[in-house]
């Protein structure tokens, strides 16, 4: 009897995170399995012990000091009590959720003439079966031992000499592990991969540019597709239903000169919906057309069932960082509507299939041109956050315009090749906000101010709760309101999204801020017996 | 293979001279675009200064050397208000910086008046009640306003001239005044010092450093067009004025 339950054990032991358990992550809200908490994006949990009324007693119960000295962007995954977190510039690292011992810590070689355009940071680890995935800066995917810490497979996803990265958190489903690239900057050629999680091979390759003679490609003068990035910095999100993978892809290179590379610029700054056993592409939608302004669609795709117009309605979600808030029938990849949702001066508004109706002369000249969104966009990588119980989707807003430049685009690789570039326009007082916007009609529910364009993203709960970073504090903000509930000063900016798990009964709400890990629970002594 | 051959390309380039800034005419009008784009708003379009420095003429204290030049231009001058230009490519760089020596191929125009009388109007003036300047290392005056040890290579002799008579006009950064008005109490004027989300701090007139909480105050007043400093228009004779700009114009960063 004893050995039956010790060979049980065993098993378990071996497959921790069986795909089982990641497609029904909504039956254990108190671990937090995925890039965004869940397949759909949503970064929603039901987790409710803390809540509107009592989470004025959230107080910080420990942290992780990291000394990284990049930008600590990690959104930590949570399993039975392991917490997996990633410390730029190279390390993963496992610790033990109750007592913060460290179980393990990876510790990667990496090149030191990397190419990178914003600095060598990481965003998270992926985790299937017994094993954590991670992308490194120099653009390896690597399968990590969940219990030693061990390299299991490494795989190169491409020459990181030629400007490819990899900062983005995996995705894992099914039998593999799906992942995107960054290097956007670097005249690189985008791409979404998917691994066999036992064996590292490539299952399959989806290209975001086109090869020669395939649809789309077309849409890039002469060569220029060779060149044109179209990047997949940002985890997407997958629907086990349909079984398609979610993603978006980013700004065509070089980014601020169209010139040399004429035409819709197919599949950059799109989301793409993508058979998730074959990768072949089921649809797309391109939010900006030949963009000249940076303005990536890496956002993770927020799928949601939504009442609109009377039906409900299966469809994914983006607060694009072109400024326009986007409703997408995610079955066929159809617009449903949009409208803004900050300021922009690029676009009298978008036709009836969301194509944009530009303005004249919104293009990039030598001597500047004055454009809003900025070219770090209304909003950029933070995660968005959709909570069910209030139909809303928030989105961190960035209230800032610049001028944008022309410059040379001659590609030469591994070289930083962006045709130009921005400087801010000194005579404008840019701000931030949290907005929540109503997904049927596209308005803005309410808004809650912040002193510089927003930089964090966002989580929220059952608890009627909204969290995010708020320059140098963490906040809780009314999820149907806007009010500020509470605040914590971190003492260091936050630039990551939170997360929120529970043990032994009690809510945990983490978040990424300065260069540590600060985990918050309500106060013990007056804990709720629940 | 690949590394080794661009290891080898490595080593090739860090034995070669730095090359020359380029010369062509279609260079120097490609620079003098991206100066006009990217550099002109402070260092004014002909390049003779204003919240920059004065460029137009033949020696540059922080660039004597042309890689000093473009170095400057690629990474900014750390401390200071002049960015690195991270958005240009190395050859867009060269280009503003072959323009930039054109600048100074202009007449070095000599800031009129004396110079020696000028630091007698400044003590006389009362500058040094809200200004300081370092000398041998120390520090001696106010730090109410901006130091001005430097302000020669900072600050042409018109943005010199128009700080005296229209102080409102270009206030610096960190001299915005700003009021707080609290729930309770009397409201407080000054400088801010920070500001974000939840917080602002200033200092008054007298010098007090003050922190609020934003939710204890039910206004905060910011007025970007206003200067602590009072206008010395009428309060100087013309040649007071001129002798005061020409001392200011010579405190310049040493070469």
């Amino acid at each position: 009897m004893r050995l039956a339950i010790l060979l049980l054990l065993a098993l378990a032991a071996h497959a921790q995170v069986p795909y089982s358990r990641l497609l029904h992550s909504a039956k254990e809200p108190h671990n937090w399995l995925t890039y965004s908490g869940n397949y759909s994006g949503q970064r929603y949990s039901t987790l409710d012990q803390v809540t509107a009324a009592n989470v004025h007693r959230l107080q910080v119960d420990w942290v992780l000091q990291t000394y990284t000295t990049e930008s600590f962007e990690t959104t930590p995954l949570v399993v039975d009590g392991v917490m997996y977190l990633t410390i730029g510039p190279n390390q993963v690292r496992a610790i033990d959720a109750r007592t913060q011992a460290v179980y393990w810590t990876y510790t990667r070689r990496i090149p030191d003439d990397l190419r990178l355009c914003c600095g060598r940071v990481n965003r998270g680890v992926a985790v299937l079966d017994d094993m954590v995935f991670y992308g490194s800066i120099d653009a390896h995917l690597i399968a990590l031992d969940a219990k030693t810490g061990k390299v299991r497979w490494d795989v190169e996803l491409a020459d990181y000499k030629l400007g490819y990265s990899s900062t983005g958190a995996p995705l894992a489903l099914k039998d593999k592990v799906v992942t995107g690239m960054a290097g956007g900057e670097y005249g690189t050629r985008g791409f979404i991969d998917a691994y066999d999680a036992r064996t590292g091979k490539r299952a399959w390759r989806f290209r975001t540019i086109p090869e020669l003679g395939e649809p789309g490609n077309s849409t890039w003068a002469g060569d220029s597709w060779k060149t044109g990035s179209a990047t997949t910095w940002v985890t997407g999100a997958f629907d086990p239903d349909s079984n398609t993978i979610y993603w978006g892809s980013g700004n065509p290179g070089p980014d601020w000169n169209g010139d040399v590379r004429l035409g819709d610029n197919l599949y950059s700054n799109c989301f793409l919906a993508l058979d998730a056993d074959t990768g072949e592409r089921k649809w797309h939608f391109q939010f900006t057309p030949h963009d000249t302004h940076d303005w990536d669609s890496t956002h993770v795709p927020v799928l949601a069932e939504i009442p609109f117009r009377g039906a409900r309605r299966k469809v994914v979600l983006s607060a694009n960082r072109n400024a326009f808030f986007y409703v997408l029938n995610r079955e066929n990849g159809k617009f449903l509507h949009g409208k803004p949702y900050a300021k922009q001066t690029w676009a009298k508004g978008l036709d009836d299939n969301g194509r944009p109706i530009l303005n004249a002369n919104i293009d990039p000249t030598v001597e500047g041109n004055l454009i809003w969104p900025s070219l770090a966009g209304a909003t950029n990588w933070f995660s968005p956050a959709y909570n069910p119980r209030t139909n809303l989707f928030y989105a961190s807003v960035r209230e800032q315009g610049a001028f944008y430049f022309k410059g040379e685009a001659t590609f030469q690789p591994g070289a930083v090749f962006n045709g130009g570039g921005q400087r801010t326009n000194p005579d404008e007082d840019p701000y931030g906000a949290i907005r929540a916007l109503d997904p049927e009609s596209g308005s803005v529910k309410w808004e809650f101010k912040i002193h510089s364009p927003a930089n964090a993203g966002i989580l929220t709960t059952a608890g009627n709760l909204v969290f995010t970073g708020v320059q140098n504090d963490f906040a809780a903000l009314h999820a149907e309101s806007g009010k500020l509930l509470w605040r914590f000063r971190t003492g260091g900016f936050i630039n990551a999204a939170p997360i929120t798990y529970s043990l032994d009964g009690q809510q945990f709400v983490a978040v990424a801020a300065g260069r540590a890990l600060l985990v918050f629970r309500l106060s013990p002594e007056s804990s709720p017996t629940k | 293979m690949r590394f080794a051959a661009f290891l080898f390309a490595a080593g090739l380039a860090a034995q070669q001279p730095p090359a020359p800034l380029p010369t062509s005419p279609a260079d120097l009008e490609q620079g003098g675009k991206l100066y006009r784009g990217s550099c002109g708003y402070c260092h004014g379009p002909q390049g003779d200064g204003g919240k920059g420095a004065d460029l137009a003429k033949p020696k540059l204290e922080r660039a004597s050397s042309d890689e000093q030049l473009v170095n400057v231009i690629k990474n900014g001058i750390p401390g200071t208000e002049m960015p690195g230009a991270w958005h240009m490519i190395d050859n867009e760089i060269r280009q503003v910086a072959a323009f930039v020596r054109t600048l100074g191929k202009v007449e070095a125009r000599p800031v009129p008046g004396d110079p020696a009388n000028g630091k007698q109007v400044y003590a006389s003036a009362g500058c040094a009640a809200c200004h300081a300047l370092r000398e041998q290392g120390r520090l001696t005056g106010s730090l109410a306003g901006p130091e001005l040890t430097v302000i020669g290579s900072r600050r042409n002799a018109a943005h010199l001239r128009e700080a005296l008579l229209d102080p409102a006009a270009s206030v610096p950064d960190g001299y915005l005044i700003v009021t707080a008005v609290p729930l309770a109490g009397t409201a407080v004027t000054g400088l801010r010092l920070s500001e974000d989300t939840f917080t602002l701090a200033l200092r008054d007139f007298s010098g007090r450093n003050h922190a609020f909480l934003k939710s204890s105050l039910k206004d905060i007043r910011k007025d970007p067009r206003k200067s602590s400093m009072p206008s010395y228009r009428g309060k100087l004779t013309a040649t007071q004025l001129q002798d005061l700009i020409a001392y200011l114009a010579s405190l310049k960063e040493p070469s």
